[in-house]
């Protein structure tokens, strides 16, 4: 005899287990959104230090996975938004399933697809160094940096997981909104934009800025994991009593 | 302005994602791209542990207090050069060697190429009158954004001709360095240690010929400039 909890948990062990195998495709457009990261990496970032002295033009290129770890939070976002589409929704109804152990399976599914995405835009760091070392003949490399110690490895798989988590719940959250009225799938853009461009013009962008900063400028690990999880659980929670209220609609 | 660029990318970027939510290889394709994309990062994270060294840049960054320790360097080596001291710089570096025999008792001196007047010529007259020119390209260490090029200087091209010696400077060449940066996302957390800013980095070192010519032999330095020392009396 199962009790009303060990019910849920199973339910949504089943529905999760269901969904890695049916959301498969949002690993492929991971990957491609990685080769083409990769590929505007790999002509360097940008040029620092660039001088003249004594005949010797000296030019800098720097080089990093910035640009994957971006794409991949760009890649979580979007994943999470289409995870919320009625399309996906209606993907439940092939199991034994009630809104609340959906969207507990979703969240799972999203934090398996942080975690492998973080993995895999770390790794794809390290494949941007082989590539430099291989196919830039022209290019004298600086040690420093380019081999990965395994504790600063595991560092940036860590700290690339929790940003995915938190994009995803961003993700999520705006998919739900967008569900519940569909007003909010033009609104939520054009707000975000609008805000952000009048941010730019007005205030130099210290709004946003002092937002990004909060996470990024975030020295501490210990901190950046809490406030972290404390917005991304925050966004999680506000979407599932959102999406209860979509079900009573509807 | 930089910006705009890269936000028009993530618009196409979110277009073209958005048309492949209907996207699909096939399960049994899909799988075997995700198996090989995996087993090329975790492939490539084993190549990378065993990379030779032999692509890796050698030069030197070189910190705030080496670097005042040269930035005089070269004006010093000017002086010294001038008065005829240099051997008593062992800072400064024999980077090129070259030794003629001299047909005669006249050496003219011609100085060609676009980075002539970065070369300081300075003419030695030796104590003996053995018939040989020794030429010695010395150079102080010089810097760019910290970092020191000494090694890339090109030495002058040196060549005796019909009792002319002619010195030909290299024009402007490019050195490109690969730098890995550490990911956004995990330098406020590692990036503690002293980056050393706020300090000129860039020297710009001395480059001296010096021509050593036997006791006997007259110099002609034509248009170039030169400085002259005798030691014959010495």
């Amino acid at each position: 005899m199962y009790s009303r909890e060990n019910n849920l948990a199973a339910l949504v062990k089943i529905q999760y287990r269901y969904k890695l195998h049916a959301f498969i495709n949002h690993f492929f457009h991971m990957v491609i959104v990685h080769v083409f990261a990769l590929l505007m990496s790999a002509g360097g970032t940008m040029s620092t230090g660039t001088g003249l002295a004594g005949g010797v033009m000296l030019t800098v290129k720097g080089y990093s996975a910035d640009i994957l770890i971006v794409f991949s939070f760009l890649w979580i976002f979007l994943t999470a938004i289409i995870t919320t589409t009625k399309e996906y929704r209606n993907m439940d109804f092939a199991l034994v399933s009630n809104r609340l152990s959906g969207n507990l399976s979703n969240i799972l599914f999203l934090l398996t697809a942080s975690l492998l995405g973080a993995i895999s835009a770390t790794l794809g760091g390290i494949l941007l160094r082989l590539v430099v070392y291989f196919f830039r003949s022209d290019v004298s490399i600086n040690p420093a940096n380019f081999v990965v110690p395994p504790q600063v490895l595991f560092l940036t798989i860590l700290v690339a997981a929790l940003y995915l988590v938190l994009f995803g719940s961003a993700g999520y959250l705006a998919g739900t909104l967008a569900q519940v009225n569909k007003l909010f799938a033009v609104l939520l853009p054009v707000l975000f934009l609008g805000s952000l461009i009048y941010d730019v013009n007005n205030n130099q962008g210290r709004v946003y800025g002092s937002i990004a900063g909060f996470f990024f400028k975030e020295a501490s690990l210990a901190l950046l994991a809490v406030k972290i999880l404390v917005v991304a659980t925050a966004f999680f929670c506000l979407a599932i009593v959102l999406s209860n209220r979509l079900e009573v609609r509807k | 302005m930089v910006a705009f660029p890269f936000f028009l990318i993530l618009m196409v970027i979110f277009a073209l994602l958005v048309r492949l939510g209907g996207l699909s290889l096939g399960r049994g394709r899909l799988k075997v791209v995700l198996m090989a994309y995996a087993l090329v990062l975790a492939a490539s994270l084993a190549v990378l542990y065993m990379l030779p060294p032999d692509r890796f840049d050698r030069r030197t960054r070189l910190s705030s207090n080496e670097f005042n320790r040269i930035m005089d360097l070269g004006s010093r080596a000017y002086t010294a050069a001038a008065e005829g001291r240099l051997d008593e710089m062992p800072e400064v570096l024999g980077l090129r060697k070259w030794e003629f025999e001299l047909d005669g008792e006249t050496l003219a001196l011609s100085t060609t190429g676009e980075r002539a007047f970065h070369l300081m010529v300075v003419a030695e007259r030796k104590k003996e009158a053995d018939g040989l020119v020794e030429v010695t390209y010395h150079a102080t260490p010089t810097l760019l954004d910290g970092i020191d090029v000494t090694g890339d200087l090109k030495p002058p091209d040196v060549e005796m001709k019909n009792g002319v010696l002619r010195i030909s400077m290299p024009g402007d060449y490019q050195v490109e360095i690969g730098q890995f940066i550490r990911e956004f996302i995990i330098s406020p957390l590692l990036d503690n240690e002293n980056r050393e800013e706020g300090f000129p980095r860039t020297v710009i070192g001395a480059q001296i010929l010096r021509v050593k010519v036997p006791a006997n032999a007259r110099v002609e330095p034509g248009k170039a400039v030169i400085d002259f020392i005798d030691r014959t009396g010495e």
